[in-house]
């Protein structure tokens, strides 16, 4: 039987560090191992016998591209823990800052990192050199994302303006007139995005997966809602414990995350677009039709569309918010702290972001429990890999290697969340 | 009259001892008292530095630097001179900015002058205190960025 062994350098434009091993024996793929070698960061246990109120600002640090996801999630589960809902005008500004945090690291994601898979360049300079306008308009879309952002929490990378409870600051109404200017421009420029990732060679491959991801009555889920999957789950995100597991790999310095009894499902970008198409804004539904999208995506390439979507229905989201925003009485709720345990699921731009928080009655942190986004999709990424890999076999090494990658950023994976740079290995025999 | 725009960026991670030379620079008190100057700091996000300058602004960009060289070295460099860096380095999110430099002179968006200065730290473990070299080193890049200045200035007027 025909033994190929592939080794490649770093994999780049993913953030974080890891190897991915493939061995295939003939027509078969034998073994795929997402390989996190990053060294483990311990953000647990540095959370236990801290105060509640240092969650945000130290669970921030755990990602320079998504600290909101990481600061919304630290905010609703201790507010959860003290019984307390923040509602009215001090959600809609948490909102708007996640709809900043989106809009940001997917439009980094699909400028930079994965658009050149598909135009066939090693890096996005490389590819600035023959489009220089779109790359521009990928810049100019993150630029707005982070004006969001800095406009709220004060910068764009680990904002300073978040608090359990609410902000320390809010803006008047006013403030936002010339973030609205710089909004409505980035709303074309991300429809425009939707119609160019379209018109991109998507490679053509379908995979069955349990899609994962919050769901609310009102609203395309960002802040809260309950946890459901498109083969039965639905579950408040108290509950997450008790359906889902982590398993520690050998191979791997982040654990694999499953549902329990059913194994690997998907979180992010495709999962929340399959289960809550409704609930986008007519101009995405109709962009997304436009662009030739149907109200369902089993192809994880098509990703790099979806969430050009959902970089227009940020813009549009924000826009919304700001139009209804009036100024709160308070920029912040008060809590009084309690012995209890508090749950929130929020939605990271890669996918769902769980965080539990276990408090005494001085609200000091006794436990903490993380599972990131790409935590969850590491079982998925070996899946994709196992039943992708066979139709490519007639290609050369490098080819080969060149194509697994691009399925890998798919997932826009985040390594450093997980636990940087990824290698990929493949051994054939 | 318009002042020239000149922009100093300070890159750095604060809680990372002597990675953050460059943000203390910037918060000299002799350089936060020049007037007309914007001041930045960046924590190593390269893509953000395109957003701080235009086509007719003169940059002057600090950041620490793991060289091998004896510690609180200053290394200067024209920024606009070719950047050439490896393929692979292009590797994350938050690329770096030799990345970035690239990519500003691949969209034509470099400014009008670019002053690289670089200085050799010591101690990049988490922390929050400078090494004596690099604490050293931090008076005398601050006295050539003050003169940098003044020379972008008077270049300017004439």
């Amino acid at each position: 039987m025909k033994t190929r062994t592939i080794k490649t350098k770093a994999l780049a434009r993913v953030e974080g560090e890891g190897k991915m091993y493939l061995k295939i024996s003939g027509a078969t793929v034998r073994d795929v191992k997402l390989k996190i070698i990053e060294p483990p960061r311990f953000f647990e246990a540095l959370l236990r016998g801290r105060a509640m109120s240092e969650a945000p600002d130290i669970t921030a640090r755990i990602c320079g591209i998504c600290p909101i996801a990481y600061q919304m999630s630290a905010v609703h589960a201790i507010e959860d823990a003290c019984g307390v809902t923040v509602d009215g005008q001090l959600r809609v500004l948490r909102r708007l800052l996640y709809c900043g945090e989106w809009i940001e690291s997917h439009a980094l994601h699909v400028y930079l990192l994965h658009a050149p898979d598909f135009l066939g360049y090693q890096s996005a300079w490389q590819m600035a050199q023959v489009y220089p306008d779109i790359v521009q308009r990928g810049l100019r879309i993150k630029k707005a994302g982070n004006a969001i952002i800095s406009f709220l929490g004060g910068r764009a990378i680990h904002p300073i303006n978040i608090r359990i409870g609410g902000f320390y600051t809010v803006p008047a109404p006013e403030a936002f007139d010339e973030l609205v200017e710089q909004l409505i421009a980035g709303r074309e420029a991300a429809r425009e995005t939707a119609h160019w990732a379209a018109s991109l060679p998507i490679p053509d491959y379908e995979q069955e997966y349990e899609f994962v991801a919050l769901s609310h009555p009102d609203e395309y889920p960002m802040n809260e809602g309950r946890l459901i999957s498109n083969k039965g789950l639905n579950i408040p995100v108290q509950e997450y414990d008790t359906y889902f597991a982590e398993e520690q790999v050998a191979y791997s310095n982040a654990l694999h995350s499953i549902i329990k009894g059913r194994g690997a499902y998907l979180t992010g970008p495709l999962a929340r677009y399959n289960l809550n198409f409704q609930q986008l804004s007519p101009l995405a539904q109709e962009t997304a039709h436009a662009v030739g999208l149907g109200n369902s995506c089993n192809n994880p390439f098509k990703s790099i569309i979806i969430r050009s979507i959902e970089i227009l229905y940020a813009f549009d989201e924000a826009l919304r918010l700001i139009g209804n925003y009036t100024k709160p009485e308070t920029a912040a709720l008060s809590l009084h702290p309690r012995a209890a345990t508090g749950y929130a699921c929020t939605e990271a731009p890669r996918g769902t972001l769980y965080h539990r928080y276990t408090l005494n009655n001085d609200g000091i942190i006794q436990d903490a429990k993380i599972v990131p986004p790409t935590s969850q999709n590491q079982k998925a990424i070996e899946q994709d890999l196992r039943s992708y890999v066979p139709q490519l076999l007639n290609m050369s090494d490098e080819e080969l290697t060149v194509r697994c990658e691009q399925a890998i950023r798919n997932y826009d994976p985040c390594i450093s969340c997980a636990t940087h740079f990824l290698k990929i290995e493949i051994e054939s025999e | 009259m318009m002042q020239t725009p000149v922009q100093v960026i300070g890159i750095g991670n604060e809680y990372r001892c002597d990675d953050s030379v460059g943000l203390v620079v910037v918060r000299t008190q002799e350089i936060q008292n020049i007037q007309g100057i914007q001041c930045h700091e960046l924590q190593g996000d390269g893509i953000a530095l395109l957003d701080c300058w235009t086509a007719d602004s003169h940059v002057i960009l600090i950041d620490a630097v793991s060289s091998g060289s004896k510690p609180g070295t200053i290394f200067r460099c024209d920024g606009k001179q070719t950047v050439t860096i490896s393929e692979s380095l292009f590797s994350s999110h938050l690329c770096g900015i030799a990345e970035a430099l690239q990519l500003a002179q691949t969209l034509q968006h470099l400014p009008a002058s670019l002053s690289i200065y670089g200085i050799v730290g010591e101690n990049f473990e988490i922390g929050t205190e400078l090494s004596p070299a690099v604490q050293s080193a931090v008076k005398s890049v601050t006295i050539e960025i003050l003169h940098k200045i003044q020379t972008i200035r008077q270049t300017m007027l004439h």
